[in-house]
């Protein structure tokens, strides 16, 4: 069942609130002030909402585009990216650029403003992780002997990378 | 080239998805070692750079060289990254790193092969009775 802090943002009565206003840069604005977004970021921070349920009722509304028709859900989709724009998460990150990327007719204001959210992000900071496992002693592992090797790594396969990496990285001995 | 803000050394990281702060925790500056070899499981070296004009749409390449007591070598690791943002951070983990002697354990951050900082960590040897 679609949350109802999302489900309303299907409502006619959201749509009409914003689909007057023809500038994306004011309708964020005015999107941002809202109570309905206002109301989605809440229940996304304290955790009412994941991020998952935002991509399955993304992933319905999508099931309602059809290709020369105006797609009905533009408004939902535009107070997504507006919910979103302040979130460093890599959800957020693919949803508001992959809207804001797209050029197809059928979408009105939700990829312009999807743009907006876009430049507003870069006030985030960002964020880039790597991980490497280091030895400065001969190690053995799969018969080879390895003299020095730095092996990057994720953090959640760990184990499953470090023998994959042995032999792009290492040094066998 | 982005402006660097600050390199440090810790035990852990975390940044709050919430309000993406970043917390340090532990920051390193001395290891008491009673016994040697000594295997460090886990570190981070984090780093913060600010966006200057002309970045944009730019690749940069951090370097991290990590110098330990009693090898002739530094370890070097690199990390590619874009000023897609006002402010990024870079954080390199580092899991099991083998300390063999005291000195000091030296990290030395680089941007495109130019020296920015480092953070030098002493490694003490001390009598396990100390502890």
């Amino acid at each position: 069942m679609t949350p109802k802090v999302l489900e309303h943002l299907k409502t006619d009565e959201f749509a009409v609130k914003f689909g007057f206003i023809s500038n994306p840069a004011a309708v964020r604005r005015l999107l941002l002030k809202s109570n309905e977004i206002a109301d989605v970021r809440r229940a996304l921070n304290q955790g009412e909402i994941s991020e998952g349920s935002v991509r399955t009722f993304v992933n319905d509304l999508v099931k309602d585009f059809r290709s020369g028709e105006h797609f009905p859900h533009d408004s939902a989709l535009s107070a997504i990216a507006v919910s979103l724009e302040y979130r460093a998460t890599p959800f957020a990150d693919e949803f508001i650029n992959d809207l804001a990327s797209l050029r197809i007719a059928e979408l009105g204001h939700s990829v312009h403003i999807a743009r907006e959210c876009k430049k507003n992000r870069k006030h985030l900071s960002r964020t880039t992780t790597k991980y490497f496992i280091l030895k400065s002693k001969p190690f053995e592992k799969n018969g080879l002997r390895f003299e020095e090797f730095i092996v990057p790594s994720n953090p959640g396969t760990l184990t499953k990378n470090y023998v994959v990496n042995d032999y792009q990285f290492g040094k066998a001995a | 080239m982005p402006s660097f803000e600050y390199f440090l050394v810790a035990e852990s990281a975390s940044i709050d998805q919430l309000s993406n702060r970043i917390s340090l925790f532990h920051v390193l500056e001395e290891f008491k070692i009673p016994e040697f070899p000594f295997n460090i499981h886990k570190l981070v070296a984090v780093s913060s750079w600010n966006w200057e004009e002309g970045d944009d749409e730019v690749d940069f390449q951090s370097m991290v060289s990590v110098s330990v007591p009693g090898k002739e070598e530094p370890t070097i690791v690199t990390t590619n990254f874009q000023m897609d943002c006002e402010r990024r951070r870079v954080l390199n983990y580092f899991f099991d790193l083998d300390l063999e002697c005291p000195g000091e354990l030296k990290f030395e951050l680089l941007l495109n092969g130019e020296s920015q900082a480092h953070h030098v960590v002493s490694v003490k040897e001390i009598d396990s009775a100390e502890l």
